[in-house]
């Protein structure tokens, strides 16, 4: 897998989002965020190249979704303008998942293109600084 | 009802148990590729066993509750002093939540890492417990 094609799909998040119809999942017991394909594949990698946010690659080095620790009660504390994102998830989904309801939907949209823009310029930064992003996809 | 369960000890000999529901398994397993029960379980057994790093803190909670968590990071094949701050790190993260005298996990995953990105609770005040001498985190 070559880094030039996944640092070319890191820009296209969110259309790469929409296009897969990515759900995100709240888990309140970890705080953890999930904005992913609804079914991920099986040989899907998980990988850190930013700060806060993870992303799934699979094997064929497309992006399949984004995980976030410490989601609501600290990422939230220091960027409020997520805020509203988290509010809209009160949709149970089972007992400590949430997503986001349908009627809000619409509403915080924005806010996922603003965390996939947030991705993209935070990837941006560190492959600046000299990162090899590849070197996390190897085996 | 448990659907996956498993009794563990930690590095300090705390017994520490999982107790997992058919949809949390289902939950965990999908978006932490945990394959199977054995697979996990090792993963657990082997991060709180012999860790690289412990870390131990308080987390947010609703209801502006506050949950004691500690984390055990395991490093695997760990590159010492050669590690900057962009060196990819391959680790098993396990999150133990305490609760009525009883040590839970409530998380693990293992991923590949920058160095700098992977203690996440160091922006949180949680304090360092334990950590082994060739541990490059």
């Amino acid at each position: 897998m070559e880094e030039s094609k996944l640092l070319s799909l890191i820009p296209q998040i969110a259309e790469i989002a929409k296009k897969n119809k990515w759900q995100t999942h709240y888990n309140e017991s970890s705080d953890a965020f999930y904005w992913t394909k609804k079914k991920l594949s099986k040989k899907v990698k998980l990988i850190q190249f930013i700060d806060e946010f993870s992303l799934y690659v699979n094997s064929s080095g497309k992006i399949e979704g984004l995980f976030l620790e410490y989601a609501k009660f600290n990422f939230v504390d220091h960027h409020k303008e997520f805020k509203p994102l988290f509010r809209a998830m009160t949709h149970r989904v089972s007992a400590d998942v949430y997503t986001i309801s349908k009627e809000k939907e619409d509403k915080v949209e924005h806010l996922l293109e603003n965390i996939a823009d947030k991705v993209a310029k935070e990837t941006l930064r560190v492959v600046s600084k000299g990162a090899n992003i590849e070197s996390l996809l190897s085996a | 009802m448990a659907y996956y369960s498993d009794n563990f000890k930690d590095l300090f000999d705390s017994k520490i148990v999982v107790d997992w529901t058919k949809k949390l398994w289902e939950e965990h397993s999908e978006k932490h590729q945990l394959s199977d029960f054995t697979y996990t379980s090792n993963l657990i057994r082997d991060a709180l066993k012999n860790p690289s790093i412990v870390l131990g803190g308080f987390r947010k909670m609703k209801g502006g509750k506050k949950q004691y968590i500690m984390c055990y990071y395991k490093e695997h094949k760990p590159k010492n002093s050669i590690a900057t701050e962009y060196t990819e790190i391959d680790h098993t993260k396990v999150v133990v939540g305490s609760e009525s005298r009883t040590n839970f996990v409530k998380t693990v995953w293992r991923k590949k890492a920058f160095k700098n990105f992977i203690l996440q609770e160091k922006k949180y005040n949680f304090t360092e417990i334990w950590k082994n001498q060739n541990c490059s985190l």
